[in-house]
């Protein structure tokens, strides 16, 4: 061991420097990111006794329902699109982004004797917690292609449109989980307010209805403002991506819902690194 | 050439008396946002601040094993969280020359449903070692662990003592040039201990690493740390060679206190007003030690109790016991009440005793938790048989369990 410091690894303590979100440092610890996410997937399977055939029952039996609901007892008119494959290309989007949500806003509340006892960059907690969900997603989603596919619905060179779907959602649910997890540390509340947003924004959004109903009920001018709302565009733009025959959501209407994601994840972020500091006395 | 691997200057971290206990809720601030807009509003009741660490300065050079004693509550914990970057100091700074691994509470981020190869991953990605690392020093971890056969089962089935272990092997296979350890040796059997206490050694002697020890087991720290710091009430009060430190640790017994009296606070849900030992010697000249709390109580909570712990001067805990043991809850009724507790004297190995007492709720701040230093001596010559002229060498002294043949037990 030699008698010099290795001075890269000088850490100074200030008190009159309080950190900041600091992005090196996050980078610095993607083996943990990594490590987390691995341990959330093998807890959630482990000991179950059909294992990863879960990820395809849940939205199985959820299109099975809603088709019985939305298309057998009522009529929701979806273009010529079979209502199954419809509300699967909405649904398994709409899985991630509420689990997501939900088990980001958790994850600080979930690891606390973590967070009690041992420093990280404690936005590692809801990125893993977000990130955790992408396996079970790849797989519905690849699932949802092949089922369009084999029905003869493939869209063609249209589906890399999922790409940049897939982004703003991930904007968007970084900005949620960062509120989310900070608030929920601080209030109890949130663990009871969340999943009624989250029910409400089902139905806000267009997961069981195509975008283009709203336009009958809200009016030319208003239509647009739909894109505040987080997962609009994204669920529009996603059938349109996965789905031939469906149209996509209007430029205007993109547009917004960028620009509400851009600055719910800005101020997520900055929520978060504020609150930081004082979850050690919230815990 | 050596240097200082961590220098502290100045150090101190402030906390809000309440601030845990009170968890605002949505609703809470609300209200108080509305009592901030609405002039004349009242402010609620200031909370108190508490300082667990006053402007504490050190610095230790590479490779040495410092060791940190002190009561609790005098600030040990504290300034290994703020090393550690758990809490955020309120004023002065830290620097740490190399990286720095932690091992506050052993097993802290073990998963129980993983098996014990998944949280070796775990544990060594939560301390900071990297997958490549953890896979080169594996086998060496397990074989430390004395876990082999056990590595596939999910830790949830381990006991304690496999459990301790095992992440005490994967912390002291750490790559980090400085290590914190807290009170690990407070738990697994002997062999491991010692085993621990080697590693420790060696580490330090032959890697050259920093290691900062906080521990009540003064043998340990004797053994291990050239150097050690003494705390009291987050001030540190003596940075000397451990020996020394020690000595007068163990000797603040001397100063002692029999007796107590408070000044009444109405704002105090709960409050003793007076504590006292009492020594009573019965008629065949046994000496009995009774511990007498008078308090007021004037707000009755419904979870509250009054713990007392009896310490031996290694701050051991001897003898634990609480108010659940009265027949019935009258005692914590609102009024002026006196309780009595005999402290067992008669079981205790002769030695000095540090009493403890307070009002105590579960999950919250202490309502009271006087800072009083209660100590009895129990006397080598007050119990009939030694260890053949030798210190008594148990934590309990009972002579009156031994029969032989027929013959009835010997009444005390």
């Amino acid at each position: 061991m030699s008698a010099q410091p290795p001075a890269t690894f000088v850490v100074e303590i200030n008190a009159d420097h309080p950190r900041t979100l600091n992005g090196r440092e996050l980078l610095q610890f993607r083996e943990l990111l990594w490590t987390l996410i691995w341990r959330d997937i093998r807890v959630r399977y482990q000991q179950t006794v059909i294992g990863v055939l879960w990820v395809f029952l849940q939205p199985l039996l959820l299109m099975l329902i809603y088709t019985l609901v939305f298309s057998v007892m009522v009529r929701v008119p979806v273009g010529d699109t079979p209502y199954p494959l419809f509300i699967l290309a909405g649904l398994v989007n709409w899985t991630f982004f509420s689990q997501g949500w939900t088990r980001a806003s958790q994850s600080i509340l979930n690891n606390a004797p973590l967070v009690l006892k041992v420093y990280f960059p404690r936005l590692i907690l809801p990125l893993a917690a977000i990130l955790s969900n992408l396996l079970d997603y790849l797989l519905t989603l690849g699932f949802t292609l092949v089922f369009a596919a084999a029905l003869g619905y493939w869209p063609g060179v249209r589906t890399l449109g999922i790409v940049a779907c897939f982004a703003l959602m991930v904007v968007q649910l970084l900005g949620l989980g960062a509120w989310g997890a900070a608030l929920t540390a601080r209030y109890r509340d949130m663990n009871l307010l969340i999943p009624l947003l989250l029910q409400t924004l089902f139905y806000l959004t267009p997961v069981i209805y195509p975008l283009e109903l709203a336009q009958d009920a809200l009016g030319a001018d208003l239509y647009n403002l739909a894109g505040l709302f987080p997962m609009t565009t994204v669920i529009s733009g996603m059938r349109w991506a996965i789905l031939e025959g469906q149209p996509p959501p209007p430029w205007p209407m993109l547009l917004l819902s960028v620009l509400s994601a851009s600055l719910l994840c800005i101020s997520g972020f900055w929520y978060f690194a504020r609150s930081e500091q004082s979850f050690m006395d919230v815990l | 050439m050596s240097y200082n691997a961590i220098e502290v200057h100045q150090l101190s971290k402030k906390f809000l008396i309440g601030a845990r206990k009170n968890r605002p809720t949505l609703r809470d601030e609300m209200t108080g946002l509305a009592r901030r807009v609405r002039p004349g509003g009242r402010q609620q009741a200031a909370r108190a601040d508490f300082w667990a660490l006053q402007e504490v300065s050190f610095s230790i050079p590479q490779g040495q094993i410092l060791g940190i004693i002190g009561h609790n509550g005098a600030g040990k914990s504290t300034l290994l969280k703020l090393l550690s970057r758990i809490y955020a100091p309120t004023s002065g700074r830290i620097r740490l020359r190399g990286r720095l691994g932690s091992l506050l509470e052993v097993g802290t981020g073990f998963h129980p449903e993983l098996t014990g190869r998944a949280n070796v991953a775990l544990y060594g990605a939560i301390l900071g070692l990297s997958n490549r690392e953890i896979a080169r020093k594996f086998d060496e971890i397990v074989t430390f662990a004395e876990i082999e056969t056990f590595l596939d089962t999910p830790v949830k089935f381990y006991s304690s003592g496999m459990y301790m272990r095992l992440a005490f092997a994967v912390a002291a296979h750490l790559d980090a040039e400085n290590l914190l350890v807290d009170e690990v040796l407070a738990v697994g059997d002997v062999a491991f201990q010692q085993k621990c206490l080697a590693k420790m050694g060696q580490i330090a002697r032959d890697e050259g690493r920093t290691i900062l020890l906080v521990s009540h087991n003064m043998q340990a720290i004797k053994r291990l740390c050239q150097r050690a710091l003494l705390l009291e009430k987050g001030r540190l009060v003596m940075d000397d060679q451990a020996e020394t430190v020690i000595n007068h640790y163990l000797q603040q017994g001397v100063n002692a206190q029999r007796s107590a009296t408070f000044a009444p606070d109405e704002a105090r849900d709960m409050q003793f007003l007076r504590a006292e030992l009492r020594d009573q010697v019965d008629h065949q000249g046994h000496k009995a030690t009774f511990l007498r709390l008078t308090y007021q109580v004037r707000r009755p909570h419904p979870a509250v109790f009054i713990p007392v712990e009896v310490r031996n001067m290694e701050d051991a805990l001897v003898l634990y016991t609480n108010s659940d043991f009265l027949p019935d809850k009258r005692h914590l009724a609102p009024g002026l009440h006196t309780v009595e507790l005999d402290l067992c004297r008669h079981y205790l190995a002769p030695g000095t005793y540090r009493v403890s007492f307070a009002f105590w709720e579960p999950g919250h701040d202490p309502l009271d938790f006087p800072d009083v230093r209660f100590v009895f001596t129990v006397e080598a010559h007050e119990n009939l048989r030694q260890a053949h002229g030798l210190p008594w060498p148990g934590l309990l002294y009972d002579p009156a369990r031994w029969r032989s043949g027929e013959a009835p037990p010997r009444p005390i």
